[in-house]
């Protein structure tokens, strides 16, 4: 494993000045960073999936460590979004005052104060919050529940297909959402069936119709901390001993089947998102900030990033520079580029033909933009050419 | 098979004889590394080095990183054998099915590649542990650590391509432009060769299209 460190060993050894004469180790890693995301960026080799939670973003917290992370880190705690506790921001009664003092937790931990929304105690519970029209029904302790959408990481590079309850929704623009219904805005809400992204903040995804913030989420019973086990409740230790070694139930969770580890392989679930009724977008992202010293990026393609950096250390003025080097040195980073695009494009050359058919699925003429009418998948009876 | 010794051993023969440099200007480590570098390159380029691994089928599962099925770099999903149809899956693209796509279920028939690590599989299994996927792919080989390993894949005459990489990147550190830029352009020869080794090697023997036996064996029966 190739680390941010190595990487600007390597780059200072390969301009022979380890010794930082001409470049320091903070220009190195400035050209790296970059060098890291342009080539990330151009390539999109990370897929991830991240959920737009479909749940009342509002929240509660019962130490000031859950309220951070609710707050400032979403995906470190035990939600994706961030939660706001602020009265203007997040609720409609006039003349309400903060969130955070209606749903307080009786002050016990956080200094909050106030009656609660019943059961809602910490951000996992906002299951718990329920009403109508995105209020609750006592309009006194109003928490909206309706969901227009979510803020993707700002590290995603490319959107590729958003679901919700499983289903693939249609991208529009704002404009085509507009000429389907003027007010898709203020409309109540329901299964969405489109998405936008294109008008709400850069990285805002709006979904069409807005959920109703009633994902099933499995409530959290027991003590904070690391996940053990595969669902949010009922930790089962099992203790029986089978050949002198106990057969489950302690230790860290490190994935389960059925779930893509968002921002994986490494790390510990930090929360169970179901695929029903909740909304799932397939992204390219940016690699894992090398504020954590470590590329993502398989060790073969690093030395197009270093690459980049040398580049850049040739280009600048200075005893050090060389223009002729720097200019190779971006035609290789270039070929990285072209290296692992290619790559992608051709990742299916078996792709094999029908006898005597097509080599790829035929699609047919869209007059009505439905397509022809197709069996259920693409695999049903060939299409023989009876001339022949 | 060539030893990764031999290699290091021609790279400082025809490093000395080219710039008079001498036995000590360059650690074998460094080679070594120059000589990764160039194995790695030339497998990204062409794809030379082939594999597969055993990946069970797990219930409800759609998504498979190749990362933890394999120690090697995979650079390129060519196949998919599945042992529950003995069948091999369809290379598809998702947006080519309907919409509730990720809801069926049953014995995979299907699959498709996101990014350089993971492939997802359609339908997704409805049962556990009782199926093998057989992903055949192209990757990157380990790399040379040992003076006497080699590797078997890569043929003897394109191991000079390796030289030519490492010696362009001691010319770069040299700081010898021209001389890089030549010797880089002598590896891409090699390596354009050896990629035409690689997606060429039907080339003469195929049997063309089924049932029109064209190649060398329709026109020996037809």
């Amino acid at each position: 494993m190739y680390t941010f460190y190595d990487a600007t060993n390597d780059t200072l050894d390969r301009l022979s000045d380890l010794e930082n004469v001409i470049w320091s180790r903070a220009e190195i890693q400035l050209y790296l960073k970059d060098g890291y995301d342009n080539f990330v960026r151009q390539t999109n080799p990370f897929f991830d999936c991240y959920m737009v939670e479909n749940l009342p973003p509002a929240g509660n917290w019962q130490t000031d460590l859950e309220k951070y992370f609710a707050q400032q880190r979403p995906g470190w705690g035990l939600t994706d979004e961030r939660l706001m506790y602020t009265q203007n921001e997040q609720t409609t009664a006039a003349g309400s005052v903060s969130q955070e003092r209606f749903h307080g937790t009786e002050g016990k931990y956080g200094g909050s104060y106030g009656p609660m929304a019943t059961g809602m105690t910490s951000p996992g519970d906002r299951a718990y919050v329920t009403g109508s029209d995105g209020l609750l029904a006592n309009a006194v302790d109003a928490v909206p529940v309706k969901v227009p959408g979510g803020t993707l990481p700002d590290r995603v590079t490319d959107l590729l297909r958003v679901t919700f309850n499983q289903r693939t929704l249609v991208g529009i623009s704002s404009m085509q959402a507009k000429y389907l219904d003027p007010a898709y805005e203020v409309r109540g809400t329901g299964y969405p069936q489109f998405f936008t992204w294109d008008k709400d903040g850069l990285m805002f995804l709006r979904v069409i119709p807005a959920m109703a913030g009633v994902a099933v989420y499995d409530t959290v019973d027991g003590s904070w901390g690391t996940m053990t086990y595969t669902t949010d409740t009922a930790v089962t230790v099992v203790t029986t001993e089978v050949t002198g070694h106990n057969t489950g139930g302690y230790g860290m969770l490190v994935h389960r089947t059925d779930m893509f580890p968002t921002e994986g392989p490494y790390g510990t679930p930090t929360r169970v998102h179901p695929t029903d009724l909740n909304c799932r977008v397939e992204v390219f992202r940016l690699g894992h900030s090398l504020d954590d010293g470590i590329f993502e990026l398989p060790d073969n393609y690093l030395k197009y990033v270093i690459f980049w950096a040398m580049y850049k250390a040739m280009l600048r003025d200075g005893p050090g520079q060389d223009l002729e080097l720097a200019e190779h040195y971006k035609q290789r980073f270039e070929m990285g580029i072209e290296f692992l695009t290619q790559r992608r494009a051709r990742m299916n050359p078996e792709r094999f033909s029908h006898f005597r058919g097509m080599g790829q699925f035929p699609v047919g003429p869209m007059p009505f933009g439905m397509g022809d009418p197709q069996p259920p998948y693409p695999f049903g009876t060939p299409e023989y050419d009876w001339r022949l | 098979m060539v030893p990764l010794s031999t290699i290091i051993t021609n790279v400082r023969l025809r490093y000395e004889s080219v710039s008079g440099g001498s036995l000590v200007r360059w650690a074998d480590d460094d080679i070594t590394e120059f000589i990764n570098q160039g194995l790695e390159t030339l497998a990204e380029a062409t794809g030379f080095y082939e594999r597969y691994a055993s990946v069970p089928v797990a219930l409800d599962r759609t998504w498979y990183d190749v990362r933890g099925f394999t120690p090697e770099t995979v650079i390129q999903v060519t196949s998919i054998w599945s042992t529950l149809r003995n069948q091999w899956l369809e290379p598809i693209d998702p947006n080519e099915l309907d919409i509730w796509w990720e809801k069926a279920r049953g014995t995979p028939l299907a699959f498709f590649t996101k990014g350089i690590y993971w492939f997802g599989v359609y339908p997704a299994s409805d049962t556990d542990g009782t199926g093998i996927l057989q992903v055949h792919f192209r990757a990157i080989p380990s790399r040379f650590t040992h003076t006497q390993a080699v590797l078997a894949e890569l043929p003897d005459d394109f191991t000079t391509a390796l030289e030519d990489y490492a010696l362009y990147e001691m010319a770069c550190v040299d700081r010898q432009p021209k001389r890089a830029i030549q010797l880089f352009k002598s590896y891409q020869e090699r390596e354009k060769n050896l990629a035409d080794f690689v997606d060429h090697r039907l080339r003469n023997a195929t049997a063309g299209r089924m049932g029109k036996f064209a190649g060398r064996m329709g026109r020996r029966f037809v």
